[in-house]
């Protein structure tokens, strides 16, 4: 079931001849978002040798920073990397250029969404929209909330059921753990600042 | 003055570590106090999709925090990072009027963000840990797994070395336990995946539970709920479905020093783990020596 989308968002045909005459408008605009220094990409290597998710990858971490460097927009963001990226910072803490890349990967993400392409892994943008739903309604998660409503999107109620009964009758699933406000001031204020 | 900052999955499916944490602490002579008011730091949702929540989230419990003049305690290596990372990116004086804005509370004057393991590892309760031990782990043979989060926060000076993570290793070992050196303790365990790609997220859990076995281990001792929570749904899933080697329990550092402390299945929830608690800690919590030499 993964495996369709992952081949559906492989091919597309990067022209590198191309992209070498692309402009610096992109690699700007990815550093203006992240805050990061993506010009400083020796291409050493580190990141991808260090990356779990790297088999997984088009691009590795490295050729995707080339790319952005190259300017090719619609080839960095139509691109699975930073789906497939699981935030885990091995990259980012062994960079000897000091560029948080697994920062930037999320920079990427957002640029990408913004500017409508699909994602490579849908449930994986799901799953965050969900869970950031669940806080903006009650300030915290309670993960049989969002185990629910994640299961409810995917239009397979009864998945994972025996998972839930076991971890529920071994006292690790609460109905309502918390009663508290939500956050949904903080999260209208970020969405008019956006 | 110190708060603690439980985070969200303390209260479900990491219960057993908070459980066992408040237990640890009270033994020792610490009481904790919860954060009054606090919210879900974003964990790895919030910085995945929106720069601006990623660190207004956060931030509103460090508002929090300031405003008590009190440091933060942090169990789960998820919100520590996030803290940690917020409260190093608000040093930028535009991103802090912008996330001040957002967060609508001051936020200014500084605090100490500490994980549970660096307050632990101090040098007080490192000796006291190992004085006030009730009973015997000597037998069992533990490796200290640290996932990702809990020492990669690039820009920040953390409380362990970032590639060879030491800390739980000393306190297993002033425990009394049998550490082991293995190579895999700071490997991802795959995160959220276990959720949205199941399969991917087995390959990456079994490959640590793989290692884990082949060093010998009778125990995984993690201080991350998502880590705990993944490498035991792993030996879970599999043993649903096929005749399984033996399970390597993964339990909660607080857990360990609980045991060792005399706690009991009540205390520290034991019984709560999906794979394997069954096999060897129910019977090792009720037939471990009292140590018979105090020193």
């Amino acid at each position: 079931m993964e495996a369709e989308e992952t081949v559906a968002a492989l091919p597309h045909n990067v022209q590198r001849d191309e992209c070498a005459a692309g402009s610096f408008d992109f690699i700007k605009e990815v550093e203006d978002h992240s805050g990061e220094r993506i010009s400083r990409c020796f291409q050493c290597d580190k990141c991808a040798t260090g990356c779990p998710m790297a088999e997984h990858m088009v691009y590795t971490p490295n050729e995707l920073f080339r790319l952005i460097q190259l300017g090719d927009q619609a080839g960095v963001l139509a691109s699975n990397t930073f789906w497939y990226c699981i935030s885990c910072y091995t990259c980012s803490v062994r960079c000897p250029n000091d560029i948080d890349i697994a920062h930037v990967m999320d920079s990427v993400r957002e640029l990408a969404l913004r500017a409508g392409y699909a994602p490579a892994l849908t449930q994986a943008r799901d799953f965050h929209r969900i869970f950031l739903g669940c806080v903006r309604r009650f300030g915290r998660v309670s993960e049989l909330e969002l185990m629910a409503r994640y299961n409810l999107h995917r239009k397979r109620p009864f998945q994972r059921l025996s998972l839930g009964w076991t971890l529920l009758r071994k006292g690790r699933l609460e109905f309502w753990p918390f009663r508290r406000r939500g956050l949904r001031e903080l999260f209208k204020r970020v969405e008019e600042l956006r | 003055m110190t708060h603690f900052y439980p985070g969200c999955t303390l209260s479900s499916s990491g219960k057993a570590y908070s459980r066992s944490l408040y237990w640890v602490f009270q033994r020792l002579g610490r009481q904790i106090e919860e954060l009054p008011d606090w919210s879900c730091c974003g964990a790895t949702s919030a910085h995945a999709l929106d720069r601006d929540l990623a660190y207004a989230l956060p931030a509103r419990n460090l508002a929090i925090a300031q405003e008590m003049r009190s440091d933060l305690m942090v169990a789960c290596s998820a919100c520590y990072h996030r803290l940690k990372t917020t409260q190093q990116a608000l040093g930028n004086p535009e991103l802090q009027k912008r996330v001040q804005q957002l967060v609508d509370r001051p936020l200014h004057g500084s605090l100490q963000i500490k994980n549970v393991l660096e307050i632990l590892t101090e040098e007080s309760y490192l000796e006291r840990i190992h004085q006030e031990r009730t009973h015997e782990l000597a037998g069992l043979k533990v490796a200290c797994y640290y996932g990702c989060l809990a020492t990669r926060i690039p820009r920040v000076a953390g409380f362990d070395r970032v590639e060879n993570p030491t800390s739980m290793e000393r306190l297993a070992s002033a425990a009394g336990a049998n550490v082991l050196h293995w190579p895999y303790k700071t490997e991802c365990c795959g995160a959220s995946l276990s959720v949205t790609n199941e399969a991917l997220s087995l390959t990456m859990c079994d490959r640590i539970l793989q290692m884990a076995r082949r060093c010998g281990a009778d125990l995984l001792v993690t201080s991350c709920p998502f880590c705990q929570y993944n490498l035991d749904w792993a030996q879970w899933k599999v043993s649903q479905e096929e005749a399984q080697t033996k399970a390597i329990p993964v339990i909660f550092i607080t857990q360990l020093l609980g045991l060792a402390l005399g706690g009991g299945d009540k205390e520290l929830m034991l019984s709560s783990n999906l794979a394997g608690a069954e096999h060897v800690l129910c019977p090792l919590a009720r037939t471990r020596q009292p140590l018979l030499v105090q020193k």
